[in-house]
């Protein structure tokens, strides 16, 4: 059994990921020439807890998703590794990952596609737990109704298939479906983003309730701050395939370092009007190409606050002084706070 | 202030297998010179196909029942295809969500805005350029001359929806219709076009209808809010009232739905229990009774839309008479 506590009773990682970089090649004809490669990720290190949810929160593009689906083991990394409990998943054999797929599972933020349209709910949530042999035959119709009931949907609606469902139902059975094969760890994927405003709501306080009741860890991957907000107990900024901010969620909405978060956290309208003439950063400029990545550090072609060095130099993450895991990668503005 | 465009009475149908389903239920508004509406509402509530209604921009099986929609005087439901064409583009121009497919992708920029500006302002092709590039500059993308030879798949997203403003812009229109502009876009770009919306409207007196789920995008922009809900209008006010004293129940839990990043954290977000209905029109009484935690007996009749106080109205016999608690 794996000890989640070392000898100091420091607590020890559910999940490391250790300087994971992954590259995709442009498709298209390129004779002649080096193939051009996407740098959806480009060197990152996180490590997950266990009972926590680490958000994840970037614009389109910059390497969020990419990180969900190397956690889950979709797709192998270019380089780097995703370590789960002490074992590398892209060195597992096939048998012992499999075993591993269990203890992950993801989220999608579309259900209607990651949904067989023509099995019934009874048969998709049947599947996963027959495959990896969770329950036996006969105890089979207990669990699918059990699952229903724990995502709060009656179990009248097993015999239905998903287009008969309304977005959020079918979020609900998604996420039943991850559930299945008792998982620990869930990689949410923008799983409210496709919804109504109202159904959003509905599917945050879900997710949180059965964190509670199933001492879940989640991965919640979105671009709407408030969101990861209400769900997190720690978030991590990502532009252009890297971490640029990570922090305790508190911390992090009360005293963000990076600009780019800064700007980030102007960027989202609030729901007062009377704020409206508010002071923020409007970042100039759209987010540059992941085929060519600016040198040194990748924000300071719309960073505000860029100087000379900023182009030369890449920042690495450092630690805030005082503070408890709370990391920026900008020197710049580290160095004025400290003076 | 005079008003620019006033819809009266306006119901729209879908024609599904010879059945009528009617998707947009006697709707009253209008829009002042100057103004900026916004229309919100979840998916299916109708609010996008009333913005369409206005350009008589519908598909082939829908159908306008009744009501009339007025411009500067002059109803557009009773003019011919070739009238409308007239008003289409230089008096009212739409900006849509999905700036990929509203743009040629066949043609350069520069082919499609001059175009735009030769037919509806009839300049020569020379001048036209000219003033394309002069548009393009207006709405900040640099390098505009470059901009002309492109075409839209070489451009960002936020760089397209800001051609497809400035093409909105090209025969100064007085009124906007915009149709969920910034949904598709980043955060840090959906600042910079409302921004910019809100910068040249200031600049050329225009009004704006816009249509949108984002209840923070209304607090930025709206001088004016209509909530929509399954095909009917159920509150309007001012953007300030609406936000200080929500009055329907179904405003009320929308606005406490949003996860705002200055909230408490610890507080729980309120959900609205179900889903919108899918098919409202034979629903009787109050069509958010269903959800709504305040539904009486009494909201099983039919709810009237009055105006229970100055300028804001609302569909519910209970907020009219402030039944409802405020939280």
């Amino acid at each position: 059994m794996y000890n989640n506590e070392d000898n100091n009773g420091e607590r020890k990682p559910l999940v490391v990921v250790s300087e994971l970089k992954k590259y995709y090649p442009v498709k298209g004809l390129n004779i002649g020439k080096n193939t051009p490669v996407i740098h959806a990720v480009d060197g990152v290190n996180l490590e997950i807890y266990e009972g926590e949810t680490l958000g994840i929160v970037g614009e389109s593009g910059c390497g969020k998703s990419t990180i969900g689906r190397q956690i889950v083991a979709l797709e192998k990394p270019t380089s780097g590794r995703v370590i789960y409990q002490g074992e590398t998943l892209s060195d597992m054999p096939f048998g012992r990952l499999r075993k591993i797929r269990t203890h992950i599972q993801m989220v999608f933020q579309d259900s209607t596609s990651s949904l067989n349209p023509r099995k019934q709910v009874y048969d998709i949530l049947a599947a996963p737990m027959l495959y990896h042999g969770i329950v036996e035959k006969e105890g089979l119709n207990a669990e699918v109704n059990r699952l229903l009931d724990l995502v709060g949907l009656p179990k009248s609606m097993k015999y239905r298939y998903p287009h008969e469902f309304s977005g959020g139902q079918r979020q609900r059975i998604g996420i039943a479906k991850a559930l299945s094969v008792k998982p620990r760890l869930i990689v949410c994927d923008e799983p409210v983003s496709a919804l109504d405003v109202s159904v959003q709501a509905q599917i945050l306080n879900l997710l949180k309730q059965l964190q509670d009741e199933l001492k879940l860890t989640y991965v919640f991957i979105s671009h709407g701050l408030g969101a990861v907000r209400y769900v997190s107990s720690r978030i991590a900024i990502m532009y252009l395939g890297r971490i640029v901010e990570i922090a305790d969620t508190q911390e992090l909405f009360d005293d963000p370092i990076h600009p780019y978060t800064q700007a980030l956290f102007d960027a989202s309208p609030l729901p007062v009007p009377k704020l409206r003439g508010r002071q923020r950063i409007v970042l100039k400029g759209d987010i540059p190409s992941s085929v060519n990545i600016p040198s040194g550090c990748r924000f300071h072609t719309r960073c505000p606050y860029a100087i000379e060095s900023c182009r030369i130099n890449d920042p690495e993450l450092i630690s805030v002084e005082g503070s408890k895991g709370h990391k920026a990668a900008c020197p710049v503005l580290m160095a004025q706070r400290s003076e | 202030m005079e008003h620019l465009l006033r819809v009266e009475n306006l119901s729209i149908a879908f024609v599904e297998e010879k059945k009528q389903n009617v998707v947009v239920d006697k709707v009253n508004f209008s829009v002042k010179s100057g103004e900026v509406l916004c229309i919100v509402g979840e998916s299916g509530c109708g609010k996008s196909v009333t913005a369409l209604s206005i350009l008589g921009l519908l598909g082939p099986n829908a159908h306008i029942i009744e009501g009339s929609i007025i411009l500067d005087g002059k109803d557009l439901l009773k003019m011919s295809e070739k009238e409308i064409d007239k008003i289409r583009g230089n008096e009212v121009t739409m900006v849509f969500q999905d700036v990929m497919n509203s743009l040629n992708p066949v043609l350069t920029i520069g082919n499609q805005l001059t175009e735009v500006i030769h037919i509806h302002m009839g300049y020569d092709k020379k001048r036209a350029g000219e003033y394309a590039v002069k548009m393009l500059k207006k709405v900040g993308l640099p390098d505009a001359e470059a901009v002309m030879k492109k075409y839209p798949h070489m451009l960002s997203g936020g760089m397209q929806q800001r051609v497809m403003i400035a093409m909105a812009l090209a025969c100064g229109p007085k009124l906007i219709i915009a149709d969920e502009p910034t949904t598709a876009l980043d955060v840090t770009i959906q600042l910079q076009i409302m921004k910019l919306l809100v910068e040249l409207q200031k600049e050329f007196h225009m009004s704006i209808v816009l249509i949108t789920h984002d209840i923070g995008l209304v607090a930025e922009l709206a001088d004016k809010v209509i909530i929509m809900y399954a095909g009917q209008f159920v509150e309007e006010t001012s953007v300030y009232r609406l936000f200080e004293h929500p009055a329907h129940p179904y405003t009320r839990a929308l606005l406490e739905s949003v996860p705002c990043i200055y909230d408490d954290p610890y507080k729980k977000l309120t959900s609205i229990p179900g889903t919108v209905p899918e098919y409202y029109q034979d629903i009787e009484g109050c069509r958010f009774y269903e959800r709504c935690k305040y539904s009486v007996l009494a909201c099983k009749q039919e709810q009237t839309y009055s105006e229970f106080k100055e300028g804001h109205f609302v569909r519910c016999h209970r907020a009219e008479k402030g039944e409802i608690p405020f939280v």
